[in-house]
């Protein structure tokens, strides 16, 4: 069968899957599954037959992981979902990032109250991970205006970069046994030491397998007197931190996103801090070529002005075909893709319900 | 039908026997979920005492999910 490419896209009424043929003409759109409520994370999984993970993070009942072996046809729960142990004192209020482990049927899962969970059954049953969740300084982090999440798992052979917020960023070079604050370098804005040893409000890190060692992270910038913190990178597997924010128009934001086939290109949606909406209601990704030594602004096909868009920190994904095409959703329901590396937008689905998170894969 | 003295007794009957739908009621720590409301007859139990309301032969326990939202 020839490939298809896949989009998941996770809103405030459930997940939608659109689908098209590599040529990106038409996509054709289906769902809502786990109809009316929200999912704020999602994995296709290429790794054998494909297989489709959404969290579907009830309010009322409890937390649920949805599955689909038919790429996004039909979804049923898993038999179970993370739950902390019952003398814990802790309670799921939220799945916020779901990510493929080492074996097949491996999944990690990061939560809010901020914990870790591992599967080794396709999501039928977990386990908490200690080495993080019960980190002695897990009941100092705080949360964030989206809750105490960890929304953030990126691993990298032995090494697993988590993004807390607000905890900062939190590494383990033992394959996720224990783990350790690693915020040198990056700072905050609302406490007083402008850079504690943890408690950064980190909104998301990327990396590339071409550039080991590098890593970027979109942290929570945007403070006139601690000017710099919000757009950073790292080359020496996240253990110091430096600003690449020169030349953006504003260093807040929260998703950042790396080119499948440049590790020295990335992409960034900078939204002024007080309205967390594009400057000047003129929306534009900023695109880098060189790593973050400077930055350019696409905003072909965007409407130029009036247009007051928020993109949250899971909802903007890129495709890995030959000239790849960049896709983010918007809270106001709309989706959008910038075809040739974002030269050039478009609105795909125009009406969807808030996004939370968009991931796309070629199946 | 339940034997319980409690509506927390009666939960935890519901947490043996029907763990699912205990799910859907309460949370890890035990916790009724917010937006779970518990009537013994008429009685709504936060306006009694709570989990320790008391039972008698007879008494109808409803559990009432109030979906609410945007």
């Amino acid at each position: 069968m020839a490939e298809r490419l896949i989009l998941c896209i996770g809103t405030k009424k459930g997940l939608f899957v659109a689908e098209a043929a590599k040529t990106r003409r038409k996509f054709e759109i289906r769902g809502p599954f786990g109809s009316g409520v929200e999912v704020y994370s999602a994995l296709i999984d290429r790794r054998g037959a494909p297989r489709i993970y959404a969290s579907s993070c009830n309010a009322f009942f409890g937390m649920k992981i949805l599955r689909s072996t038919d790429l996004g046809k039909k979804f049923k729960e898993t038999k179970s979902a993370p739950a902390f142990p019952k003398d814990d004192g802790r309670a799921l209020a939220n799945i916020w990032s779901l990510e493929a482990g080492e074996n097949k049927k491996d999944l990690w899962c990061g939560v809010e109250p901020a914990a870790l969970f591992r599967s080794s059954d396709a999501g039928n049953t977990w386990e908490m991970v200690p080495g993080i969740s019960n980190h002695a300084h897990a009941r100092q982090w705080h949360p964030g205006n989206g809750g105490l999440c960890m929304h953030t798992i990126l691993r990298q052979g032995n090494r697993v970069h988590l993004g807390i917020s607000t905890g900062g960023h939190y590494m383990s070079e033992d394959g996720g046994n224990t783990f350790e604050a690693a915020n040198q370098g990056i700072g905050a804005g609302f406490v007083p030491d402008p850079f504690p040893e943890f408690g950064q409000c980190v909104h998301k890190i990327v990396g590339h397998p071409d550039a080991p060692g590098r890593l970027y992270m979109q942290n929570h910038g945007g403070w006139d007197e601690r000017p710099g913190i919000g757009v950073l990178r790292s080359d020496d597997h996240g253990h110091t931190w430096h600003s690449i924010a020169k030349g953006l128009p504003t260093d807040f934001g929260f998703p950042i996103v790396v080119h499948p086939n440049d590790p020295d290109t990335i992409y960034v949606m900078p939204h002024e801090p007080m309205t967390r909406t594009c400057p000047g209601g003129s929306p534009a990704v900023w695109r880098s070529e060189n790593g973050g030594t400077s930055w350019k602004r696409l905003s072909k096909g965007f409407p130029k002005r009036e247009s007051f868009f928020t993109v949250l920190r899971d909802a903007m994904d890129v495709d890995h075909l030959k000239s790849p095409a960049l896709y983010f959703g918007t809270t106001t329901g709309q989706l959008w893709i910038g075809r040739e590396g974002g030269e050039e937008w478009s609105c795909l689905f125009e009406a969807l319900p808030p996004i939370n998170c968009v991931k796309v894969a070629v199946v | 039908m339940l034997s319980a003295s409690t509506v927390g007794e009666a939960l935890q009957l519901m947490a043996a026997n029907h763990p699912a739908i205990y799910q859907g009621i309460c949370d890890e720590t035990g916790a009724v979920r917010r937006h779970v409301h518990l009537f013994v007859n008429s009685d709504f139990v936060h306006d009694r005492e709570g989990l320790d309301t008391p039972l008698a032969p007879g008494d109808v326990l409803s559990l009432m999910p109030a979906v609410s939202g945007g």
